[in-house]
């Protein structure tokens, strides 16, 4: 007997993305159901509060390229998200100078003059360089992943409209996006600047999530990506969202069901129930059995095909190129329960420094020592730091007077010495690392920590279900962007498993809070009429 | 001010190496009236001879001719005048347990048909323009679209990924992976974990070919070859001749070369100019400053040439016992150890444990080495000098018993002397680092990827320019068409 299914479709994971793509096939009519193992929406896009008082950012912690017309189509901003832009990009130095960049383009020039006039007079120029580029670059993150072996005419006048829009940039700025997609972040930093106190915050973008460092070839593209909010109408792409990151996935959550789709938590899907080679449900920890008549993953490549779908049901060349996928986490994350404000030494007392985010990058060399240290399976020392404190611009994360610190910490290799399995022996030691890294800059620090959680990548890979705890479901490197992602022939959320697609940030365009993957995925499952 | 009458010619070349030679006798084959300014005492550059110690001399600080363009040297008739070929042996790598490993192949044959096309053409146009354009970019295209989906996809994947990523699932021996990533380094300023290494590796296999091949004699011989075709057609090879700058009219994007002035204040005329030297000394120190605009200045910033490799030519009496191959020999540990190496030079240190590459020939009085220290910074002065050849040294002592008891004479020479000799800044042994964002349409620099100089009548062709640091004789090939074609 074959009796139609409940479900049309059924989300694997309530993560940014899943919650997405449920959105959006909810809003065209679909039937969805959402399954979340934890306890709450939101994956890695999650608030908690874990300290009376105190709501964390846990994981992710700003809100980088959410795409305006996702923002949109989901009315979003009904559904109670407010986003907050961060106005200050603050570096302090161990010399005891510092560099606060700036809303205010004249204010930035001034406070980068203190290191170098000529790096002053050019910022500007590199910001609308990189600003023209990022306004090239935003349709291909927009769209399905390009395929170079396509010939559907379809792909080919995508192809036509993206090479007639490289050849109407000018020409110095077709040579600089080459150089962006092939350079390291240093290198290419270093043909506009001299300043190593600009050129080392500037750089640590490169190499977020990455077990690279910022003279590795490829990691200049990144670059981009700080200019891309600017065009959407903000400074720069960061911003907090109001109550924290999580609420990103909660008005998600509510256009989803808005629109009608069901999101059940603490369910942990096993496996895959399968019609032939077709996925047509799934299988709960507890056995229950949900039929549907397609399934989306929103779990990394390697959870969705290595634990749900299993290698048996794969060709031999799927399984190698998942394989050789790399994950290679090399982030963890810090966050603070504070009595009070820090006080940086180099810029002392409150002010609007602290309201942006706060890079501990103190040269190109020092970012290059600590991944020397990642690269033997260590974690660094003196690690990169990325510091901000929501509660200055958001009162809703913690107790008037009182503040909450977000650290996100590079590099934390998931592959230590002895082992990935031994982090939890060196979790506070790490963290301790990085609370001493913070106290030479801003002494008085340690005494005012109320409460402290630390996540290693073992922590987000064990209690997130990030591989490897990379927070990009793999890593953002050159052979593993557009049509390469996460394997190449399926980097359009189709999988060699049929009626089986993949909705996250191991599809193109890629991990951040973007929600692109989520989005694309449902719209291309609706154009395909797959349910 | 006047000096002794201007010498004039159709065709000035500056620099002797073999590029310059090349472009040199493509240029004279066409019955243009040619002459070669060779700074130094002999032509051939680094494929060189020069004896280091009586009876002892080398066969050129680099030795990339089983590179060298088989096509190049077939259209350039060298064979008819001496020049032979014979197989190349694959490189052997000897590890720190004295264990040895033969280099195998693992290209596919597909893959290194289409490279070996992107090696034989001028990189295209970055603004094309017109029907001709679209039509030569999707000549271009045929081949790679030919290779069929997943074949299409795997190069991709392949080109701008780490060497280390590239042998890991093909190569369990430790030894082997770092053998295949000693083909992909040299000339680069990283490790084998960096992005863009494999393209490095799969270019320079395509450029050897399914069966490589070397001149008998190695780089001299080719040298001896080229200068015996230049001689033939006419054209005039001036040695020992420093060049003092390059002679212009006009400024910024009017500027227009003239010929070059000797460093003795001679004057040679010419209306085509084309530059073998290394594109730094060329365009900031011998081109005036008034003849670039900010734009070239901008662009040239971003090249990049730090050596990272110390010359050591080694003199024994007679071949060592342990004698590992006829071919090159690699002395490495592992793939890891290469990555710490490159970063002791990002530290500006000098590698704790470089790796060599040793070229061997027989001499009149015994044998002579040609041994590449890799993990010198190109900045490291004689204070270095001393760790350089010890550590080099402790190695080849490990390998090789009577090391010692053997070796009569040595030179060393550091990038920073190679920079002084050859006028190569940074001391690169191809002018320009070899690099993702300095491959192809962006070597040495995207606007000069195209062999054209921002001064017109002025063309690049050392090995700088694509295919150079990869392939040899190809680039001073292809600045000579171009550069003829363009009056």
């Amino acid at each position: 007997m074959n009796t139609r299914p409940r479900w049309d479709a059924i989300v694997v994971g309530g993560g940014h993305n899943g919650l997405a793509c449920a959105a959006y096939l909810a809003r065209a009519g679909r039937r969805v159901l959402v399954l979340e193992r934890r306890a709450r929406v939101g994956g890695a896009a999650v608030s908690e509060e874990l300290h009376p008082g105190f709501t964390y950012s846990v994981c992710s912690y700003v809100v980088s390229l959410l795409r305006p017309w996702i923002q949109r189509d989901l009315d979003l901003a009904r559904h109670g998200l407010r986003l907050i832009p961060l106005e200050c990009s603050f570096s302090p130095y161990p010399d005891g100078r510092a560099l606060a960049r700036w809303d205010d383009a004249r204010r930035t020039h001034d406070e980068i003059a203190a290191f170098s006039a000529r790096d002053a007079e050019r910022y500007p120029a590199y910001g609308a360089a990189m600003a023209r580029l990022a306004e090239f670059v935003k349709p291909l993150i927009d769209r399905l992943a390009p395929d170079p072996a396509s010939r559907s005419a379809a792909d080919l006048a995508d192809a036509l409209s993206h090479w007639r829009r490289f050849q109407e940039l000018p020409r110095g700025l077709r040579a600089q996006f080459l150089r962006l997609m092939t350079a390291s972040a240093a290198d290419f930093l270093d043909s506009w600047f001299e300043s190593d106190a600009l050129k080392a915050p500037m750089s640590v973008s490169g190499i977020i999530g990455t077990m690279q460092g910022v003279r590795s070839p490829g990691t200049a593209y990144v670059l981009l990506h700080h200019y891309m909010g600017e065009i959407d109408g903000h400074y720069r792409a960061w911003g907090f969202a109001r109550g924290g990151t999580g609420a990103v996935s909660e008005a998600l959550a509510s256009a989803a069901r808005a629109h009608g789709a069901t999101i059940r938590t603490g369910a942990s899907v096993s496996t895959i129930l399968y019609e032939g080679s077709e996925a047509r449900g799934v299988v709960l920890e507890d056995g229950e059995e949900i039929a549907a008549r397609c399934v989306v993953s929103a779990l990394d490549p390697r959870r969705t095909f290595h634990g749900l779908v299993g290698r048996d049901r794969l060709p031999a060349d799927v399984n190698a190129h998942l394989d050789r996928f790399r994950y290679r986490g090399s982030s963890g994350k810090v966050n603070l329960a504070l009595d009070r404000l820090p006080d940086f030494t180099a810029r002392p007392g409150a002010g609007p420094h602290l309201a942006g985010d706060i890079a501990i990058a103190p040269s190109v060399d020092a970012l290059e020592v600590a991944f020397d240290e990642a690269k033997a399976g260590r974690w660094s020392t003196r690690p990169y730091i990325n510091v901000v404190i929501p509660s200055l611009s958001d009162p809703t994360v913690a107790p008037e007077g009182k503040h909450v610190m977000s650290c996100f910490v590079q590099y934390a290799p998931y592959e230590l010495e002895g082992g990935a399995h031994t982090w939890p022996r060196h979790r506070e030691a790490f963290g301790d690392a990085v609370v001493d890294t913070l106290e030479e800059y801003a002494p008085g620090l340690s005494d005012s920590i109320l409460h402290r959680q630390v996540l290693t990548p073992w922590d987000l890979e064990q209690e997130f279900g990030l591989s490897e705890g990379n927070i990009f479901h793999g890593e953002l490197s050159l052979e593993q962007l557009a049509f390469l992602r996460p394997i190449p022939g399926h980097a359009r959320h189709a999988t060699p498993v049929p009626k089986l697609w993949l909705a996250a940030s191991g599809a193109h365009p890629g991990g951040g809070i973007m929600g692109a993957p989520g989005a694309l995925c449902a719209q291309h499952m609706l154009r395909e009429r797959a349910l | 001010m006047s000096g002794p009458r201007p010498e004039r010619c159709e065709v000035l070349v500056l620099g002797g190496d073999v590029e310059a030679l090349v472009a040199a006798l493509v240029a004279a084959r066409r019955g243009r009236r040619v002459v070669v300014l060779c700074e130094r005492a002999r032509p051939g550059g680094l494929h060189g001879a020069s004896e280091f110690h009586p009876g002892f001399a080398t066969r050129g600080a680099v030795h990339d001719e089983d590179r060298l363009d088989r096509e190049v040297a077939d259209e350039l008739d060298l064979a008819r005048h001496g020049l032979a070929f014979e197989d190349a042996p694959p490189m052997v790598a000897v590890g720190g347990d004295g264990r040895t490993v033969t280099a195998r192949a693992t290209a596919d044959d597909a893959h290194r048909a289409v490279l070996a096309g992107v090696l034989r053409d001028a990189p295209p146009d970055l603004a094309p323009d017109g029907l001709g354009d679209a039509l030569d970019l999707s000549r271009r295209a045929a081949p790679w679209r030919a290779l069929g989906d997943d074949a299409l996809h795997e190069l991709t994947w392949r080109l701008p990924a780490s060497i280390a990523d590239f042998v890991e699932p093909r190569v369990d021996d430790p030894l082997e992976r770092a053998l295949v990533a000693a083909d992909a380094l040299p000339g680069t300023w990283v490790g084998p974990r960096a992005a863009g290494t494999t393209a490095i590796h799969m270019l320079r296999d395509a450029a050897r070919g399914a069966a490589p091949r070397r001149p008998v004699g190695g780089g001299p011989a080719l040298v001896r070859a080229l200068l015996a075709a230049l001689r033939e057609h006419g054209a005039r090879v001036h040695c020992g001749e420093p060049i003092g700058r390059v002679a212009t009219t006009g400024r910024g994007p009017r500027a227009r070369v003239r010929g070059a002035w000797l460093a003795d204040g001679r004057e040679y005329r010419a209306d085509l100019v084309l530059s073998t030297l290394d594109p730094l000394r060329t365009l900031r120190r011998l081109v005036p400053d008034e003849a670039l605009d900010d734009d070239a200045r901008f662009d040239l910033a971003s090249l990049r040439a730090r050596g990272t490799i110390a010359v050591l030519d080694l003199a024994f009496d007679a071949p060592l016992a342990a004698r590992v191959s006829a071919g090159p020999v690699a002395y490495l540990d592992d793939a890891d150890a290469m990555e710490r190496a490159a970063d002791d030079v990002k530290h500006g240190r000098v590698a704790a444990r470089p790796w060599l590459v040793a070229h061997e020939h027989a001499c009149d009085a015994g044998r002579a080495w040609t041994v590449h220290v890799h993990g010198v910074p190109h900045d490291a002065g004689d204070d270095a000098r001393a760790t350089v050849v010890d550590r080099a040294f402790e190695r080849l002592r490990a390998a090789h018993a009577d090391f010692d008891a053997r070796l009569v004479a040595r030179r060393d020479r550091l990038p920073v002397d190679l920079a002084r000799a050859h006028g190569s800044t940074g001391g690169h042994l191809w002018q320009a680092e070899l690099a993702l964002d300095q491959l192809h349409l962006l070597r040495p620099t995207v606007d000069l990827a195209r062999y054209a100089a921002p001064v017109e009548g002025l063309w690049m062709g050392g090995s700088a320019q694509h295919p150079g640091g990869v392939a040899l004789g190809r680039a001073g090939f292809l600045a000579a068409g171009r550069a003829l074609a363009s009056r």
